[in-house]
Parts: C-alpha cells; structure tokens; sequence
C-alpha cells in the first residue's frame, strides 16, 4: 500500500504529463470504441439485413426477333398488325448450372399444374368467366361469316353458363375470307363470347347483341421434357361440318375429348410447384404473405411433404383452414406460363384425348395466404385467382408424359438465389458473361440491399479507419508515455533498490502510477465513445429512406406510385464494445508498461545507479 | 573488534556486450562499527564499484564479501539493502517528487514502520542533521545542495542500519557544507556506532576518518590506519 500511496502522490506533482496522458488515451479510446461500435453496428445490420433481404434472379429467354402478324378485324374490314415474338430454340435450364453460380435456391423452373378439384368451390358465381361452348349449329340462311350471321343453335355439348337461347349470331371474326357455311348443313363449333360486332357504332342493327367468335378448336401443344412438340394430326379447326359417323372419327373423338376437358376444367385450379416460395415474386415483394399458419419449412421442401398454401379467399368458400385437406387430382403441366395466364391453347394430348391424371393425393394446408396487387406488375407475375402452391417434391410422379405446353423461360417460370450483395451478384455476371448465352437475360432483384450494403460497406471502411487511427495513436501515446513514465525513471528505479525495494515492489511503484491514469483514460475515453458510437448510430438511423421497386419489407406507395419503404437500422449499442475497446488499450497500456519495467529491472542497482549517474 | 563487513580478495568485472573491465582485483580488507573509513583513489580506481558492493547492489565476481559472517551471495540483498545498509551519494538520489520529509520517511514506510511513527522519526532525523522545519514539505529541488545532503543522510539512518556507506558525499558542496557532513558522519559512526565507509578524494574527508584505505586501478591498499 505505501509503494501505491507512494507512486499515486506523485502524479499530480507531474499534472501536465498526467493530463497530457490521460486525454490523450482517452482520445485514443474513443476512436477505438467509436470505431469498434461502428463495425459492430455494421455487422449487425448486415446479419439482419442478411436475414431480411434475399437476392434473386429471374431469367428470361430473349426473343431472336419480333415479327409483324396481321390479323383480320372483320368489324372495320381492314389488317391490324400484332408483334410477335420468335424464339427459335428453347434454351434449357441446364445452361443455368455452371461452376461458381453459388446458387442458394434454384434454379427453379416452376411448373403450374392443371388439376381437377371436385366438390370443391372455385368461384362465388359464373359472372365474369368468358363464355366458352361447344355446339352443333346451322346458318339462318346460306353465309360467308366474314360479318356477324345468325346461327340456329342445334345442339349444346358443353356450356360454362346455361343457354337460354336458339338463335345466335357468329363472326369468324380474324378472318378475311372465312369458308361459306350453309344452312342445309350442321357444323360442330368451338366459340366464345367476344364483343358485339362493331359495337361503337350505334346506328349499326349488331350494336349491343352479343356475337360469338371461334376458338382454335381440337389441338394438342403437348411437348416432351425437353421441350419438343410432340405430332400430332389434329385439325386446329374450331368450326367443322359434321357427318354422318363424325364422332366415330379420330376428329370426333378428339371434339369430344375437347369437351370433356371443357368439362373437366370447369372444377379445376392452378397449382403451382416451388422449390422456394421466395423465388415466386409475389411473395418475394410481399405482395403475398401468410396470413395464416405458416409457410413451408425447409424439410417441407426437401422430403416432398404434401402440404400446400391456399388463398384466402378459396380457403373461405370453401370453409377451410390450416390442418385441412385438398384433394388434387393432377393432370397436366404447363411450364410456359404462370397460373395467371394460364391459357394453354392445345389442352388435348397430342393423340387427341383430354389428359388423364398422373398425380391424384390430399395436400394438407400449411399456411393461408393473402396478397395483393402492386400497380405495374406484368400479367405473369401476378397471382391467379385460387392459385395453390405445392413444394415441388411433393408431386412423386413423374408428370413426362402430361406436358401440355412447354416454352421458353421467363422471368416468372424461372428463378434462383444467391448470396446477397453487390460482390456477389457481380460475380454471378462475371461468370453467366463466360457462358457466351446471349438470348438469355438475367435480372436481379434484391430488394436494395446493394445499396445498402455499399452504406454499410462506406460506414464499416470509415470504422476500420478509427479503428487503425485509434490503435496507431495508442501505440505511439502508450509508447511515449511509458518512455516518460518508465523508461525515464531509471533513476527512480535504480534509487529504489538501493533503498531495499524488492523488484516486486518496484513494478508495483512504477505500474501503479500509468496504470492509474491508463484505467482512468480508457474508462473515460470508453464513455465519451460510447455516447459518440450513439451519436453516430442516431444519424444512421435519420438516413433517408430509399425507393425500390422490389423489396422484402412491406411495401407503401407514395403519390407518385413508387415503392416506399423505411428501413429501420439496429442502433443498439452493447456496452460490451466499450469494454472491450477499453480494456484492449488498457491491457495493451500494462502490457507495454511491464516490457519498460523489465528493462528496468533487468540490471542489477549498481549497473543502474552507474547508468543513472551518467545522465540515465 | 566488532568487525561487520569482511572482503576475501573480492574482483569484480564490468561487462558488456562488447568488453570486460576488471574494476576491482582480489581485494581483501574488513570494516568494523563506530569507526570511519575512507577510501580514497582516482576517478575510475574502482572505489565507487567497492561501494557498490558494499552496499549489495552486486555481488563480486570472485572472492566473498561476508556481513557478520554471512556470504553476501547466500543473503536477501533486498534485505540488506533495506535493514542494515544505507547509501549517501555524491549526487544525492532523493525522489523529485516526493516532499523532504516523504524521503526520508521512505524507508521507513518499506520496513511497515506506521506513519504516525514514521513521521515522527523522521522529524527527528531532520533535526539531528541540522535541516530546518520549514523545508520538510518542500520539494527536493527547492533546497540546496548541502540540504539536499543533510536529506539524503537523514533518510539513511532512518533505515535504522549499523552500515553507512557514502559515495563522494561531498562532492557537490561547499567547504562549509562539506564540514557539516564530514562532522555530521563522524558523530554518526562514534556516538551511534554505525560502521562509516566514505568513498572521497577529499583529503579533509580523508582526513576526519579513522582508517583510509587508497584504490589504484582496483587494487586496495591501507594508507593509514
């Protein structure tokens, strides 16, 4: 205790070197602390960030060229031109697949199934739903349908609505010149309700009746798993004349295949496969979200669960919940288009008959979800009405031969994920560059995290400066000051021993005296960093919010339509930093302390007395 | 004969990373209580290096340096140091920063002597070395030389040893002063039975001793005794 008091007293007979000191270490120590919470902060952000925001891509095949079609409207007798893509060869999914793609998820090529729910409820009511039918039906009087003819209506073989009426009237409105129709013979035709003929005008006697337009008739766009058309001879005729025998014929058989997929199709749903909900954009901008149970666990995914996720609005008409059960009966796949589309022109198989079911399970629901639509979003990006969503494994058979129609990828068929950040998607371009694929287009979406990283990534720099500066100024206040502290008090040390101190008691003479103001510095120099670390978290957190389009968070218009979102920064600070910044300088203090006082020590009084005489 | 301090052909060696110097060859001599010595020599004779060695700050390189029997290489020196020998020195070796009366109370506070007790042996030190009250709070560079001496011998008895060891104590004072230090370690040596060991090349100091011993290129000879 007389050694400390000793050593103690003299620090403030030395005030300036005391205070030098100390507010030096302690500006050393706020650097440090500073710095050190700053990349914590980071790093914290970052991991949260991490969790909250995925990286994905979308990929899309590009068309080789874009061609001008014609197409006939009967109404202002003239050619409307329509673009319409070329793609030439489907490029598979394989080319995704390349060595470095760090692929979190995916590539995952979805397929939306066809599948046949019966007993359950698929809408409150038939308003809305196009008017599709198949009848029999003669002219009034002999006709070319080039403009709007009545039909005489002879027989219903499939109907979304009950018909009520005997008479109709029929455009073959895309065509130019249409074939004549007769009214001694009976034709079998595929029709939709379109719009009345040249409905603007008013003076026109068609004005306001409606008018039916032909649809495409028996056709098959059945394809192979790698996307190859499969023959087939049907006529893609949607107006026939029948015969005598007709629907003992290879065509009759394939118009009454066409209305029993009509049929079958009236009580069935979308369902989608994924390997990752995340992947499904919807879901990846929260347009969709849980609103009830939960979403699929990763075992869900990879052991093939039979679960699924219903909408909302399904789940109420049809009083169910989270626990029940779907029955599914699955019986085609489309991979050309989302569900929201979901217009597969040719539904029969290429030999003419409606698909039979490949997969037919209970799915029990997982979760509910709900969603809603962001202004701007393309058709196929948007979900369809009772869209279900199943994990992909969770089909065991094999749906090869129930391939209804196959296309090229798009951005809302295929999609994968990767690391997140700017680096990672970066590289990502690097290598997909490599692969020389220029008809694919890959774009990313993550959700702004790049920009968010790059602040983080600006902040933690900034952090590793204060902290350098904070340890390059330690070193050299902590080295100075022991010089003065220490190494200069050779005498001290030398007069000491020859005063009988032991060498115990002369590193406790010597320490006491840094360590006490090196414990204050950093407990101080700790606490003014802290409250500076506070200071500069607040400022992150008035950062101003950034628009994106896409993002994780739940997104908020503004006036202008764009995709407000607040991100919210973590700016607790933990006191252990402080601590530990502190303590670092501290120990590094004692550390440098104890290597003079060994200098010192090391030589014998005499030797030291010899040294201090001489000026040491 | 009350011998305290015997040297059996005692050598020592300096030696640096770079050369070896021979300070002190086979000196052999004994130093007993209530007497002065002196040692007297030229500068760089080794007689500094004796001291040294005396007050156990080393140990020889050869040849055994024993207190009352006991070899000096086997003992606590930081015992010795602080129980039975003290140091004056030519240039005083007090603490800057501790006050006149705290340096000399130093020692005490080392051997657990309680403050109370500790302050008050030092005041009777002080006074016994002739130092004035006034000066007992001041700072070491705020007195003169001689004070400073006075202050260095004060905190030297008040170890409470039976050995004074001094190293050109004179050295840096005027005559006047030399007088009072030269009677103040003589009066210590006769009346208090210290054994004084002074090392001088000041004839008067030389003179006041009871035996002198002279140094040449580290050999030790009796000049008078």
């Amino acid at each position: 205790m007389t050694t400390i008091r000793n050593s103690l007293i003299r620090l403030p007979r030395t005030p300036v070197k005391t205070a030098l000191f100390f507010l030096l270490l302690s500006f050393t120590v706020v650097l440090v602390c500073v710095g050190a919470n700053l990349r914590k902060l980071c790093a914290d952000n970052m991991e949260r960030f991490e969790k909250i925001f995925t990286t994905i891509g979308t990929v899309e095949q590009k068309p080789e060229k874009t061609v001008q079609r014609a197409v006939w409207r009967a109404d202002r007798k003239t050619y409307r031109y329509v673009n319409e893509p070329v793609y030439g060869e489907i490029v598979s999914t394989d080319v995704l697949n390349f060595e470095g793609a760090g692929y979190l998820s995916g590539p995952d090529r979805r397929a939306c199934y066809m599948a046949h729910a019966p007993g359950l409820r698929l809408r409150d009511d038939d308003r809305g739903m196009w008017h599709y039918m198949i009848v029999e039906a003669s002219p009034v009087e002999d006709c070319v349908p080039a403009d709007p003819v009545q039909m005489e209506l002879k027989r219903v073989l499939f109907s979304y609505y009950p018909i009520s009426f005997d008479k109709f009237y029929y455009c073959a409105h895309v065509e130019k010149n249409p074939a004549p129709m007769f009214a001694d013979k009976t034709y079998i035709m595929e029709l939709v309700l379109g719009l009345p003929h040249d409905f603007e005008v008013a003076e026109n006697p068609m004005a306001g009746r409606f008018e039916y337009q032909p649809m495409n008739g028996p056709c098959s766009t059945q394809a192979d798993p790698e996307g190859n058309l499969l023959p087939n001879r049907l006529s893609e005729n949607p107006v026939q004349e029948l015969v005598p025998g007709f629907y003992e014929t290879d065509e009759g058989k394939a118009w009454l295949a066409l209305c029993r997929e009509y049929e079958l199709s009236y009580d069935s749903l979308p369902v989608t496969v994924t390997n990752d909900l995340n992947l499904i954009m919807a879901f990846y901008a929260k347009e969709a979200y849980i609103s009830e149970g939960e979403a699929f666990s990763e075992e869900d995914y990879r052991r093939g669960n039979r679960v699924c996720l219903v909408p909302d609005a399904f789940a109420v008409r049809n009083k169910l919940k989270v626990g029940d059960t779907v029955h599914l009966v699955l019986r085609y796949a489309n991979y050309a288009e989302s569900a929201n589309q979901g217009g597969v022109k040719g539904r029969l198989t290429a030999d003419g008959k409606a698909y039979e079911p490949f997969e037919e399970a209970d799915w029990q629901i997982r979760g509910i979800y709900d969603h809603t639509v962001s202004p701007g979003r393309s058709e196929g990006y948007l979900l369809a009405d009772n869209e279900i969503f199943i994990p992909t494994a969770s089909v065991k058979n094999s749906n090869e031969n129930h391939i209804a129609l196959y296309g090229t990828m798009k951005g809302y068929t295929t999609a994968f994920q990767i690391p997140n950040g700017n680096e990672s998607i970066e590289n990502y371009k690097a290598l997909w560059e490599k692969q020389g694929i220029r008809n694919v287009e890959i774009t990313f979406y993550d959700g702004g995290y790049s920009k968010l990283e790059a602040g983080l990534k600006n902040m933690e720099r900034m952090s590793l400066i204060l902290i350098i500066m904070g340890i390059v100024s330690a070193v050299c206040i902590v080295v100075f000051f022991c010089h003065l502290f220490i190494t200069k008090q050779r005498k001290r040390t030398a007069i000491e021993r020859s005063l009988g101190m032991t060498k115990g008691q002369c590193v406790c003479s010597l320490l006491t005296g840094i360590a006490a103001i090196a414990l204050a510095g950093c407990i101080a120099g700790a606490a003014a960093g802290q409250l500076f670390a506070g200071h500069a978290g607040a400022a992150m957190v008035s950062t101003k919010p950034y628009d994106t389009r896409y993002s994780n968070g739940a997104p908020q218009e503004d006036e202008e339509g764009h995709v407000k979102e607040e991100v919210t920064y973590l700016t607790q600070l933990d006191w252990r930093v402080a601590v530990v910044s502190g303590g670092a300088v501290f120990l590094f203090t004692l550390s440098a302390a104890m290597t003079g006082i060994y200098g010192n020590l090391r030589q014998e009084p005499l030797k030291l007395l010899a040294e201090a005489d001489h000026g040491g | 004969m009350d011998k305290i301090i015997e040297a059996v052909n005692v050598s020592y060696i300096y030696q640096t990373k770079y050369q070896k110097t021979k300070a002190l060859s086979e000196v052999s001599c004994s130093f007993e209580r209530g007497k002065v010595y002196a040692i007297t020599g030229k500068s760089g004779s080794g007689k500094s290096t004796f001291l040294s060695l005396l007050a156990g700050l080393d140990v020889p390189t050869e040849g055994t340096l024993s207190v009352e029997g006991e070899d000096m290489r086997k003992m606590n020196r930081d015992a010795y140091r602080l129980n039975r020998a003290s140091v004056i020195y030519q240039a005083f070796h007090l603490f800057p920063l501790l006050t006149v009366m705290e340096n000399v109370m130093f020692p005490m506070e080392l051997q657990h002597v309680p403050k109370k007790e500790a302050k008050a042996r030092a005041q009777e030190y002080l006074a016994k070395v002739g130092l004035p009250e006034t000066l007992y709070k001041k700072m070491p560079s705020m007195i003169s030389g001689g004070e400073q001496q006075r202050v260095a011998i004060a905190r030297a008895i008040a170890a409470g040893g039976e050995i004074l060891l001094a190293d050109e104590p004179t050295g840096n004072l005027d005559s006047q002063n030399e007088k009072v230090i030269v009677e103040l370690l003589c009066k210590l040596a006769h009346e208090d039975n210290y054994a004084v060991i002074v090392v001088t090349h000041n004839e008067a100091v030389a003179a006041a001793a009871d035996v002198v011993y002279g140094m040449t290129d580290g050999v030790l000879s009796v000049v008078r005794e």
